[in-house]
């Protein structure tokens, strides 16, 4: 009993180790208020993926993307990956396009840092969406 | 374990742990990233296709938005019978997008061709052929750059444009202030007074080639209006009082400008036709409104007015009814500029003894400072709403026009002969 919940607060276990996919195994649960990663270190995050994030030049409309990504305690990358919503839309050239500079700006970017070691169940997997509508307005 | 504890745990695992829920970030701005374009001389003429090209290829670096591959690296060579390129070739040397270009003279006439293509995905995104002059090369260049720039950003460009100043030259005590003109991109540039008279804030008309700007010929400023391809001026009639900075209104069949009356230096904004010349009076405050802009669907104007106590900047309908302050941080605002897409209006701050060029929406909201320094102001719009020029000043006085993009990237020195200051933008040259 004491080694299950062990694995319960390991935090959301990567598909791969558990052959489940993503949607099977946390449908839609909404971001829970009462976890505590604080604004400073999400605003932290952003800016890091703010400088890595490289927008093609005078982009009028660019696809909303969505990556999941696992990280380590050092704030490496375990794996990113498209959700469902995302890699269905793959076969249009422009979304593709856009898809890519997401994952790349995932791959320039970690390690993130800054992340607080304590609250690591947190942050273990973050689902980034990347949506350029407010800068373009 | 066996299966059935294995699921039992993973249930268990879900309904205890509220811990598990994901931790979504937005990513909501990214950097630009310039798209590596080449632009190889182009073919039929040897000078023309290497002149065209370089100011193709330099329009569209000095956007901020796209890296000119440099030639040296070419693999391919690009000539008259060139039907489609070999695209491995660009992309190997890290081009996205390719410009292609054909030239023919015949006498003083001039045909050029060009071809935007998508590297990537090996096919054709443009091509225009336009007929001129030889002697209109540069415009024609800039027409292509614009072409290539709306195609791969989805807004219309500016490259064919021009900007008219005031050159300054001479002490700080005796200032010698000229009036010039250039291409936006610093060349064709001409002196249009000769520094006998001083000249200052010259503007464009949105619908002609004519500006508007005020000289000191005499002990009182008056407003001229020079037409710009014949030279030939005239003054639009001396005002009970000093005005300053006039404006054409968007129709261009009228200006708005700022009179302050008698001694007091009471200043009104005014609004005067000319065809009649006839003045009406829109503001009535008993301080200083001057600056006015406005709203391309010439629907509102925006002023600066020390009706509430430090200069702040002010709305109103063009009628001069429902006046809105929109101005509210520290600091004094000034010299407001409403974008030629409506969406922004660009300003002057002075706040803590340093200066800003910024910009807000139009009901105030968004303020955001794109370039601060020493002393810099007197923001005007390109014709897409994109740029932002403006002028900035040295401790030992140099001044300097500079600009910047909308989003506070890409600052860059604008190439004058000597000092500049005021500069305005011209809309996009009639075709």
């Amino acid at each position: 009993m004491l080694v299950a919940i062990a694995a319960c607060t390991a935090g959301i276990p990567h598909p791969a180790k558990t052959n489940t996919s993503m949607a099977s195994l946390h449908p839609e649960i909404p971001h829970d208020p009462t976890l505590p990663i604080s604004l400073t270190t999400v605003d932290n995050v952003k800016n890091q993926l703010y400088k890595c994030w490289a927008v093609k030049a005078g982009a009028a409309h660019v696809p909303v993307v969505t990556i999941g990504v696992w990280l380590n305690r050092d704030g490496s990358l375990v794996d990113a990956r498209y959700t469902e919503n995302t890699a269905a839309n793959m076969h249009d050239p422009a979304y593709r396009d856009a898809a890519e500079a997401a994952m790349r700006a995932v791959h320039l970017c970690t390690p993130l840092t800054g992340l607080p070691p304590d609250k690591y169940e947190g942050w273990s997997y973050i689902e980034f969406t990347f949506d350029l509508a407010e800068m373009l307005r | 374990m066996n299966r059935f504890a294995a699921l039992a745990l993973t249930l268990a695992c879900l309904i205890a742990a509220p811990a598990h829920a994901q931790l979504k970030i937005d990513i909501t701005k990214g950097n630009v990233a310039p798209l590596p374009i080449a632009v190889p001389d182009f073919a039929g003429d040897t000078q023309l296709g290497q002149d065209i090209a370089d100011v193709v290829a330099a329009d569209l670096e000095r956007s901020g938005l796209f890296k000119p591959i440099d030639k040296s690296a070419f693999i391919e060579k690009i000539d008259t019978q060139t039907a489609t390129p070999r695209f491995a070739d660009w992309r190997q040397v890290g081009a996205q997008g390719l410009v292609t270009g054909v030239i023919s003279t015949q006498g003083e006439h001039l045909k050029v061709s060009f071809r935007l293509w998508d590297v990537t995905g090996e096919q054709q995104a443009a091509g225009k052929e336009y007929n001129s002059f030889k002697n209109n090369w540069r415009r024609i260049a800039h027409i292509i750059a614009d072409e290539i720039y709306s195609r791969l950003t989805g807004e219309t460009g500016y490259f064919d444009s021009r900007i008219v100043y005031v050159a300054e030259s001479g002490p700080l005590q005796r200032r010698v202030k000229r009036l010039a003109i250039m291409d936006q991109d610093g060349e064709n540039h001409k002196f249009l007074t000769d520094g006998r008279y001083m000249a200052l804030t010259p503007r464009f008309s949105p619908k002609s080639q004519e500006i508007i700007y005020l000289s000191f010929a005499g002990k009182k400023p008056r407003v001229f209006l020079r037409d710009l391809q014949t030279g030939r001026e005239e003054s639009l009639g001396s005002f009970d009082g000093m005005s300053f900075a006039p404006r054409f209104t968007p129709d261009g069949h009228s200006i708005i400008m700022s009179i302050a009356l008698g001694d007091s230096g009471v200043t009104n904004l005014y609004t005067m036709s000319l065809g009649s010349r006839q003045l009406h009076r829109l503001t009535n405050s008993d301080g200083i409104d001057t600056s006015p802009s406005y709203s391309p669907d010439s629907k509102r104007i925006v002023f600066n007015s020390d009706r509430g106590g430090a200069q702040q900047i002010y709305t109103m309908n063009a009628d001069g009814s429902n006046i809105e302050r929109i101005s509210f941080g520290d600091g004094r605002y000034g010299t407001p500029a409403w974008s030629p897409r409506g969406d922004l209006i660009a300003f002057t701050k002075i706040a803590g003894g340093q200066f800003y060029i910024g910009v807000m929406r139009p009901d105030g909201s968004g303020e955001r400072a794109l370039t601060s320094s020493y002393s810099e102001e007197g923001p005007t719009w390109s014709p897409n709403g994109r740029v932002i020029m403006f002028s900035r000043q040295d401790r030992n006085g140099r001044t300097r026009l500079y600009s910047v993009d909308v989003t506070g990237y890409n600052l860059r020195e604008v190439p004058t002969p000597i000092d500049a200051s005021d500069p305005a933008w011209s809309p996009l040259l009639p075709l």
